[in-house]
């Protein structure tokens, strides 16, 4: 793993300005004990433009690898009030645009499988020998296209509209872009790099998310999500998925993506899903 | 092997152990019908009051690719000691009537068990010590292999256990389903039988770093 990076920026802009004039001065002084003429050196900021383009070609390369993607995890559910869970060892199946499959073990053997492309999402929780398959809606599940969702938030795909970049603005040291897809609007913070450090989708109402790229895989040549956070907007869950064993298959195996739910198996409900979600790890 | 595979293996071997430590003290007691699979080993492993045995996994992926192959040791001493070492990916468990510990190295984390918990995990195996009529019927399914079926389906049970039985009568197979569309065959190999080391054998410590964490 490599290119830690902090999430949003934890100065102030003033703080921050107090900073780098410390460093400033001291630098000024270093050069001024050693004999040399201290020249002030402009830091030209990176133009918006710049830093788009820079997201583009990563994204554009986070996008082609994305097109299959094998990976292991581990996995800390955080839950406020609840004890802390141990962390939960699984392995990602990626497709792009819109598939995933998660499969985390525990204890007793396989604790939950997890999968979904487009609109279709399928869960099994073996060990209890209950599955759910639905079609995604707004009435049931909450969110639309949760394949895609899952996809974007996992390989960090998050393609602005062209039209969203021009109204950009800074937060810090980041760009902000913000976007409308139906009811819901997206944001993506981009650091200088081109990465993203964070992403969020608001859906009316108030409910959504967030994701936290906080550390970055180099070693394929492509900058992945090595070390992620996904919360709730409401602060009721925080999953934090460390990345590791990347692999980029030639082509994605659609049998592998689909979660076999045997005949027979019981209905699982959309809240135990969530609660076997949110004891990953303690199953 | 990758963790999580690492991980599903473990817990298996796990209930394996159980099962035949659990199963020893069934014949320690009265040997009231019983599983054929299992006698020869209940009856070695009460007498002795220890088995040791390599251990060999081969697990399928049910999510594509090769099958996985991954070597240890087991560890039993009846009545319900068991502990399991796999020196290739650092992983031990170890279980005992007051709990137990399962040291995960991927995670850099210990996780303890409760009593309960330990008994949930060895929820398969007690049904050998009932004599295993309760849960289980057992068929011969050809010359030293027998089928033991679950007569209903419980959380943490397979539906199947293929055992197979060296010329002594000792298990130098099993073969069963992970639950989740895997297939896995363990592999006995050498067993030994010695006097027991005592509980103190059955407590495993938290590598250095390592975060302690109880099982919810």
């Amino acid at each position: 793993m490599s290119g830690a990076r902090g999430t949003a920026p934890a100065g102030t802009p003033r703080a921050a300005r107090a900073g780098r004039s410390l460093a400033s001065s001291l630098l000024v002084l270093i050069l001024a004990v050693a004999g040399c003429a201290p020249h002030l050196v402009r830091v030209a900021e990176i133009a918006p433009a710049l830093r788009a383009e820079r997201y583009r070609l990563a994204l554009a390369e986070r996008e082609a690898r994305g097109a299959a993607v094998d990976a292991q995890l581990l996995l800390w559910a955080e839950v406020p009030a609840a004890s802390r869970l141990p962390g939960a060892e699984g392995r990602l199946l990626l497709a792009a645009p819109d598939a995933f499959r998660l499969r985390v073990g525990s204890l007793f053997g396989t604790a939950l499988d997890l999968g979904a492309r487009g609109d279709s999402l399928s869960a099994y929780v073996p060990s209890r020998r209950k599955g759910l398959t639905l079609d995604a809606s707004r009435d049931s599940l909450g969110i639309l296209r949760p394949g895609g969702l899952a996809f974007r938030a996992l390989s960090a795909a998050w393609r602005p509209p062209d039209s969203a970049w021009p109204a950009a603005d800074w937060r810090d040291t980041l760009l902000r872009v913000w976007w409308l897809e139906d009811a819901d609007t997206l944001a993506v913070a981009v650091g200088s790099d081109g990465l993203p450090a964070w992403a969020t989708l608001a859906r009316p109402g108030g409910a959504g998310g967030q994701v936290t790229y906080r550390a970055w895989d180099r070693s394929t040549g492509t900058a992945w999500p090595a070390l992620l956070d996904l919360e709730d907007r409401g602060g009721g869950f925080r999953l934090t998925c460390k990345v590791s064993r990347v692999r980029f298959p030639a082509r994605p195996d659609s049998l592998r993506l689909t979660v076999p739910i045997p005949a027979g198996a019981d209905r699982l409900t959309l809240a135990g899903l969530r609660r076997a979600l949110e004891r990953l790890g303690g199953l | 092997m990758s963790p999580a595979a690492t991980r599903r293996r473990a817990v298996v071997v796990l209930g394996v152990a159980l099962a035949l430590a659990l199963a020893s003290r069934a014949e320690a007691t009265p040997p009231t019908g019983g599983l054929a699979a299992t006698r020869t080993l209940v009856a070695r492993l009460a007498a002795a009051g220890r088995g040791e045995t390599a251990v060999t996994l081969t697990r399928s992926d049910p999510m594509g690719g090769p099958a996985q192959v991954e070597r240890g040791r087991l560890a039993l001493e009846p009545p319900d000691r068991v502990r399991l070492d796999f020196p290739g990916s650092g992983e031990r468990i170890a279980v005992r009537g007051d709990g137990g510990e399962w040291v995960q190295p991927a995670a850099r984390q210990m996780v303890r068990l409760k009593r309960e918990q330990t008994a949930r995990v060895a929820g398969l195996w007690e049904v050998f010590l009932r004599g295993g009529n309760e849960r289980f019927a057992e068929r011969v399914a050809g010359e030293r292999r027998f089928v033991l079926e679950a007569r209903e389906s419980e959380e943490g049970l397979p539906e199947r256990i293929t055992v197979f039985l060296d010329a002594r009568g000792l298990p130098v197979a099993l073969e069963m389903d992970d639950w989740a569309g895997g297939g896995v065959r363990y592999a006995f190999k050498a067993w030994r039988f010695s006097r027991p080391s005592g509980a103190r054998a059955f407590v495993l410590r938290p590598p250095s770093g390592f975060t302690v964490v109880d099982l919810p």
